[in-house]
């Protein structure tokens, strides 16, 4: 009589063929050799929900017999707790439980877990999507290991100095955000963690060096990223905000501009294309827009974090080449008609992926769904 | 919520609804959080404010309670309850009954009396004053003297004062302190909707006023309030409880902003705001609230389960019937019948049929038809215009006007006095609800939120007729043109909204008969739209339900929420997770009025059956039912069943991200069959128009393996130097969606898109075709359920002179004991309409008689009675009787065979007893259970006991010590056997028994306890 096959128990070769295809039947709760056919194990353990749920069930009982998966950003592994509790229920147990995470965790999951923290903390405020924070932590995380932890596997140290530990959390989330389609400049991070420009700087360098594969630039980036998002700062609507978009890509490449910052190039396009608004069409500029230009170039300024001399040079660069097909033929059209009422655009996060998330909703301009394919 | 004045369907027209893809039929009044529709459900709860007396059980010290549970309207301050009770005899040297009152954060009852002295009251003669309101009443002042006299020790004010703060939480405080924290609880915690602050004189006269009524009803004058009266009851709808908790996280946010400030401040930091304020608290616990129905601010207080609940899209009905359903947060355990029982009080505001069976029974409820739930007007407003009529204040009342004047009340608390209160009557009638109960001298107003309406007609009390014309319903007949609307009739006073408590104040006439008999017996106020109104959304699409006994109603509106039918215009867009939508649905031949309105005509949820009462084969036993093999292949109740599964790339941490692609055997483990996966695409996704089956893959995906990234790395590169085939690693892990093992259909729809993390999601939509088999299940319109029993050749069934076969036949026994009869009357009219070929009205409470059907039919050449002269269809010899024939709507409902059939000969075992699994979505078996069990003992069939029990579920070998009886050692590649106890290698023995039993042994042994096994030789 065969013996019901655990997990680990189950072969991986065929003792018949010697192949390693072993495909498990499920139906039958046999493994089967794919080449020979020969039933390798049977009576297979179903490795699924022990537990059958229903719908009228009370949920205060959990049957499940584990805890929950191991947190990989910290280094503390199985262990037990004292729960909380409710409030009302009891107060020793509240103040063991709370006594107990004092001495248990240790100090370098403690101050990596205020890290954490902060980080969630800064990608709220920024209203920076799950996954930068996620990925901000994961880079953390790494280049915390790659400066304490010996070959041997033991922390050399557990702490940094705060101006250091922010320093390194604004390069995660500089490289995060870069990763994950969210770009912001060095300024930005700068001014989000409040840590010198230069600091930052130096400390991307410092971790890309270091992380190599992890913290290597995926993805390249346009003027595309900051168009947009300085737009909906300075709450442009969108006809407008595609024309910069159209106005900063196709300026790029033109004699003066090419080699220019992106965030310079963005930035004197917006002020290309508000100004060309101005001169057509003013009586629809937006109340926070009817200013005189030179309040403008600040406030472009203000957005991008660049100087207003650098925003008016490249202004000016790009209406000398005006002519050269730089708006489209139809711009005047798409400029608005009528005052918009300027409490309707979003202030969101408007990075490229913004747009492919947006398609969970009603548009579905960039969901696809498949046609039947034909058949002959 | 949708539809509502913020959501971007508001206001569109059917065409615009259209083109975006949506539903012009969908009502909305429901919220989509993370892609599924979630209804509030309206919470029930007794009102607040008012004064309600109770008598106690006779074991009580006290005989009755006073209670008003006191809430402040604006603001965040709990509930506070007074209580003001009489006890059974006298205390203290006193003879008679004595009054206690029972204050907040007061451990202890106080007499009335120094609760009075207290709140300012000197003398005893204007104690009285303030519970007696006609001097000469000597019975209430003997019954009100001894609780006086309990307070004559205690002579002024800061005495009082200090007798309650001694009773408080005060604990060694100094006198000064005590009567301090006395006064604070009683301007700040006691009566707290009076106000919050130096209310005294108006607090002792509501006290004066609870007293009052508590006296009165131990006197008999007056009757114990009513727990179960609704309109005691406030109903909570989306509006409020949406409210109530923004109101508490809005609290939160500043509370917790105020924290970090203050820390900021402490540790001499520069102060932020934008670091203090956590804009995401309230979006984030709405969100939670509404997705899970938990309604609670913060995760210590107590959860209210169950508010929110997803939208019922099985039917059309189903999902307006959601939208009307309240929910009682009572317990469900509780064996109380009272709450659970119609009250006279719900009617025309709650179905009397419309609730669900068993525990949750009289508990949840439907609103109506015409039910409305009123909003709500700001107090203030009118206290200023009550004011501008003349309304004494509370605070200013002197003790000889109240006996003259009328108490004026507002949502339950006690605002002033009145010297003419028909002139608010007259003058406030028709803006707010409002009783003036002239033998209490007391003038109710109501204008909170939550409060049951309905509406009327009008009656001119003069004339006797209503105020409402033809002209009125001809201009509402064409409201396109003329512009009129219902809301017309209420500005125009021809129709009036009464809640609960109003109406008690009315003359209701049933009809326009009733109307016209009036005058000798009574004057009527006011006309009932239609009686059978009084039902809600499900009960309104049966027929004729004044003819059948009620429970049958109750059942029929259970179960038109699990009927197939069109649920929605735009099905062929949604991706719901489940669907059934019927291929021929048909309008119902006999309807009600309300039908229009509820759209039943238009989506509707059954087919027109002809059906024979006949018992014919005896395959229609126990409610089932036999069906023409000919109609099914025609296409009667034939459906589809929509399924859409989804599956996400999901991102882990350390770059190890699934990955949706056709997975490659050569680094991938645990792959399935290879032709599981040959329906996929390039793209690792299966196409539209597959036929799928039980175990195809629909998406493909696999995961990175290792925990480590060091190791994926490796990994990875040597995949990609093309090494990995030769060296054999095999870097990932198959994780793919696999249709479930006991479906089948054609995938219907597949989309692609990202999800909110910004991963790759897939939504994949099944469409399976349902047709009629025997035990599916279909039930008519008035609770006679069935299963199929027999699809009979259509050559076999009966027939009558015109050649016609029933599609269905149901036996006969499933009728007298039921008492359905509405079931017949709809089957004459439905057989006189098909021969008409017009519809038959069956709306509840109209004057339809069998009689008259009978005629109609009698006019189309048929037995008045429905009896029909069959001729059997195997011997083509006339039958015996008469058969009952007429048509009748049929439902299916949605539990089919094909989605329960399940049975397994061999498969997969559970980890902890190696039994089979169980359920039917693992491959799990079929239990032998207790009673199962019971039938093979009966039988003395030990060797199939045997069986089941054992070598087919988990029969296992241990190898036993024959010296001590325990589990040996063995090693069976080595064919050794040892048990180290006994330092015996050879007295050892196989034994079989079940898997569970040596699980038991082990556990046992882990206790210190050891089960010995002693073995003894049956011989063969």
């Amino acid at each position: 009589m065969a013996a019901p096959t655990l997990e680990r128990d189950v072969p991986d070769i065929c003792e018949e063929c010697g192949s390693r295809d072993l495909i498990e039947d499920t139906k039958n709760g046999d493994l089967v050799c794919a080449q020979c056919g020969v039933v390798a194990a049977e009576l297979l353990v179903d490795l699924g929900h022990e537990w059958r749920t229903f719908e009228n069930d009370d949920s205060a009982y959990d049957p499940n017999r584990v805890g929950g998966s191991i947190n990989p950003l910290l280094d503390g592994g199985l262990s037990t707790s004292i729960s909380q509790g409710p409030a009302s229920v009891n107060a020793l147990n509240q103040r063991l439980a709370r006594a107990q995470s004092r001495n248990l965790l240790d100090a370098s999951d403690r101050y990596v877990t205020d890290c954490y923290n902060r980080i969630a903390q800064f990608c709220e405020r920024s209203g920076l999507p799950q996954l930068v924070k996620d990925r901000a932590c994961e880079l953390f995380k790494l280049y915390y290991d790659h400066l304490t932890l010996g070959a041997d596997g033991v922390r050399t140290r557990s702490r940094f100095r705060e101006d250091e530990t922010l320093a390194m959390i604004s390069a995660a989330l500089f490289i995060a955000c870069r990763n994950e389609g969210f770009p912001r400049t060095f300024n930005e991070v700068s001014v989000m963690v409040s840590v010198a420009k230069s600091r930052v700087a130096a400390y991307v360098k410092a971790m890309e060096m270091s992380l190599g594969e992890a913290a290597k630039i995926s993805r390249i980036r346009t003027t595309d990223d900051f168009v947009a998002r300085f737009c909906s700062y300075m709450e442009i609507p969108n006809s407008v905000r595609s024309l910069a978009v159209h106005v900063a890509r196709e300026a790029s490449e033109k004699d003066g501009i090419h080699g220019r910052t992106l965030v310079s190039i963005a930035a004197g396009a917006i002020f290309f294309v508000l100004s060309q608004w101005r001169e057509h069409r003013p009586e629809t500029l937006p109340r926070s827009l009817r200013i005189s230009e030179d309040a403008m170039l600040t406030r472009i300024a203000e957005v991008s974090g660049i100087t207003e001399g650098v925003v008016k040079t490249v202004g000016t660069k790009i209406r000398q080449h005006r002519e050269q097909g730089l708006l489209p033929l139809d711009w005047q059209n798409r400029l608005p008609t009528e005052p918009e009422n300027v409490e309707a655009h979003s202030r969101t996060d408007t990075g490229p992926d913004a747009a492919g998330t947006r398609a969970t909703e009603r548009s579905g301009n960039g969901a696809s769904v498949k046609r039947p394919r034909q058949r002959g | 919520m949708l539809h509502s004045d913020f959501c971007h369907l508001n206001g569109l027209t059917e065409y615009q609804l259209q083109n975006m893809g949506e539903c012009p039929y969908d009502q909305g009044g429901y919220f989509i959080i993370n892609g599924s529709e979630k209804v509030l459900i309206a919470q029930e709860r007794m009102g607040n404010n008012a004064v309600y007396v109770f008598r106690r059980a006779s074991t009580a010290p006290y005989s009755h309670v006073a209670e008003c549970r006191s809430v402040l309207d604006r603001g965040n301050k709990p509930a506070r309850t007074a209580q003001v009770k009489i006890t059974r005899g006298g205390v203290k040297g006193q003879s008679g009954q004595c009054v206690m009152v029972s204050l907040p954060y007061i451990r202890s009852d106080i007499p009335l009396a120094i609760v009075f002295r207290a709140l300012g009251l000197e003398s005893d003669r204007e104690m009285m004053e303030r519970v007696i309101y006609d001097p000469k009443d000597e019975e209430m002042q003997t019954l009100l003297m001894s609780s006086l006299d309990m307070g004559s020790v205690i002579t002024d004010q800061n005495l009082a004062l200090d007798f309650i703060g001694k009773r408080g939480n005060s604990v060694g405080a100094t006198r000064d302190r005590r009567i301090r924290y006395a006064r604070e609880v009683l301007q700040l915690e006691f009566l707290p909707h009076i106000g919050i602050g130096a209310y005294e004189p108006a607090k002792a006269w509501f006290l004066g006023y609870m007293t009052h009524q508590l006296l009165a009803t131990v006197l008999g004058r007056r009757e114990e309030d009513d727990r179960d009266h609704y309109g005691l009851k406030r109903l909570d709808l989306a509006g409020p409880l949406l409210t109530g908790l923004f109101r508490q996280l809005f609290q939160k946010v500043v509370k917790d902003a105020r924290m970090i400030l203050q820390r900021q401040l402490d540790t001499g930091k520069e102060l932020n705001i934008a670091l203090a304020v956590k804009s995401r608290t309230i979006t984030d616990n709405l969100k939670y609230a509404i997705a899970t129905g938990n309604w609670r601010a913060d995760r210590k207080a107590a959860v209210r389960t169950g508010v929110s609940q997803v939208l019922n899209r099985l039917t059309y009905a189903a999902s307006l019937s959601h939208l009307r359903r309240l929910n009682s947060p009572i317990g469900r355990e509780g064996k109380l019948a009272k709450p659970r029982q119609l009250h006279n009080t719900q009617w025309g505001m709650i179905c009397p049929a419309e609730t669900p069976e068993g525990q949750a029974c009289g508990l949840v409820k439907n609103l109506a038809l015409m039910a409305y739930i009123s909003v709500g007007t700001p107090v203030a407003d009118i206290l200023e215009m009550l004011y501008n009529f003349e309304m004494e204040p509370l605070y200013e009342v002197t003790a000889e006007q109240i006996t003259r004047q009328t108490k004026v009340f507002l949502n339950g608390s006690w605002v002033g006095i009145h010297p003419r209160p028909e002139e608010l009557v007259t003058a406030l009638r028709m803006l707010l609800s409002i009783v003036f109960d002239i033998s209490q001298g007391e003038l109710r107003i109501g204008t909170d939120a939550g409060r049951v309406c309905r509406p009327l007609f009008i009656v001119d009390t003069e004339t006797s007729t209503l105020r409402i014309r033809k002209q009125h319903i001809d201009q509402l007949r064409d409201y396109e043109t003329t512009d009129y609307s219902f809301s017309r009739l209420v500005r125009e006073g021809l129709v009036e909204y009464l809640d609960v408590n109003e109406e008690e104040t009315v003359m209701i006439a049933m009809d326009q008969e009733h109307l016209a008999t009036s005058g000798e017996h009574a004057i009527y106020t006011h006309m009932e739209i239609h009686p059978s109104m009084i039902f809600g959304v499900c009960a309104s699409i049966i027929p004729f339900p004044d003819h059948n006994q009620s429970p049958r109603n109750t059942y029929q509106a259970a179960m038109g929420k699990q009927a197939m039918g069109m649920y929605l215009t735009n099905y062929n867009l949604r991706m719901d997770t489940m669907a059934h939508v019927l291929y021929y649905p048909q309008k119902p031949l006999v309807t009600t009025r309300v039908m229009e309105h509820l759209q039943f005509r238009t989506l509707p949820a059954g087919i027109n059956a002809v059906v024979a009462i006949a018992c014919y084969s005896g395959y229609n036993q126990e409610d089932s039912l036999i069906m023409s093999q000919a109609a099914v292949d025609r296409g009667l109740f034939r459906s589809v069943y929509y399924k859409t599964v989804k599956e996400e790339e999901q991102k882990k941490l350390f770059g190890q991200q699934e990955v949706i692609n056709k997975p490659d055997s050569a680094i991938t483990i645990g792959m399935k069959e290879a032709h599981a996966y040959s329906k996929l695409e390039s793209d690792g996704i299966i196409g539209v128009g597959e036929r799928v089956r039980g175990g195809d893959v629909l998406v493909g995906k696999t995961a990175p393996l290792g925990a480590t990234r060091a190791a994926v790395d490796a990994a990875e590169q040597e995949a990609a130097s093309g090494m990995a085939a030769l060296s054999g690693i095999r870097s990932r892990k198959d994780c793919s969606l696999v249709m479930k093992r006991t479906e089948r259909g054609v995938t219907d729809k597949v989309l692609v898109c990202t999800g909110e993390a910004g991963t790759r999601m897939v939504k994949i939509r099944i469409r399976t075709e349902l047709i009629p088999q025997v035990g599916d299940k279909f039930a008519s319109r008035h609770g006679q359920k069935g299963t199929m029993g027999l699809c009979m050749p259509e050559e076999d069934l009966p027939f009558n002179v015109d050649g016609i076969r029933p599609d269905i036949i149901m036996n006969p026994h499933a009728v007298p004991s039921r008492m359905t009869i509405a079931h017949l009357i709809e089957a004459l009219l439905g057989k006189v309409c098909a021969l008409s070929g017009v519809e038959g009205d069956a709306t509840a409470f109209t004057p339809v008689t069998v009689d008259a059907i009978g005629r109609e039919l009698v006019r189309h050449g048929y037995d008045p009675r429905g009896w029909e002269l069959l001729f059997n269809g195997q011997t083509g010899r006339p039958m015996n009787a008469a058969i009952f024939m007429g048509v009748n709507y049929y439902q299916r409902l949605r539990h089919v065979v094909y989605q329960k059939l399940g049975a397994r000969a061999r498969g997969a075992v559970q980890v902890l007893t190696r039994q089979p699994v169980e359920g039917k979505s693992r491959g799990g078996g079929l239990r032998i259970g207790e009673m199962e069990k019971d039938v093979f003992v009966a039988y003395g069939a030990s060797a199939v006991l045997k069986e089941r029990m054992c070598d087919v579920s988990d029969k296992y070998r241990v190898h036993v010590c024959e010296i001590c009886g325990l589990i040996a050692i063995a090693d069976l590649r080595r064919a050794t056997f040892e048990c180290r106890g006994c330092k015996n290698k050879t007295q050892i023995a196989a034994v079989e028994i079940p898997y569970a039993c040596k699980l038991l042994f082990q556990e046992l042994m882990s206790m210190a306890i050891a089960p010995r096994m002693i073995l003894k030789d049956l011989g063969d």
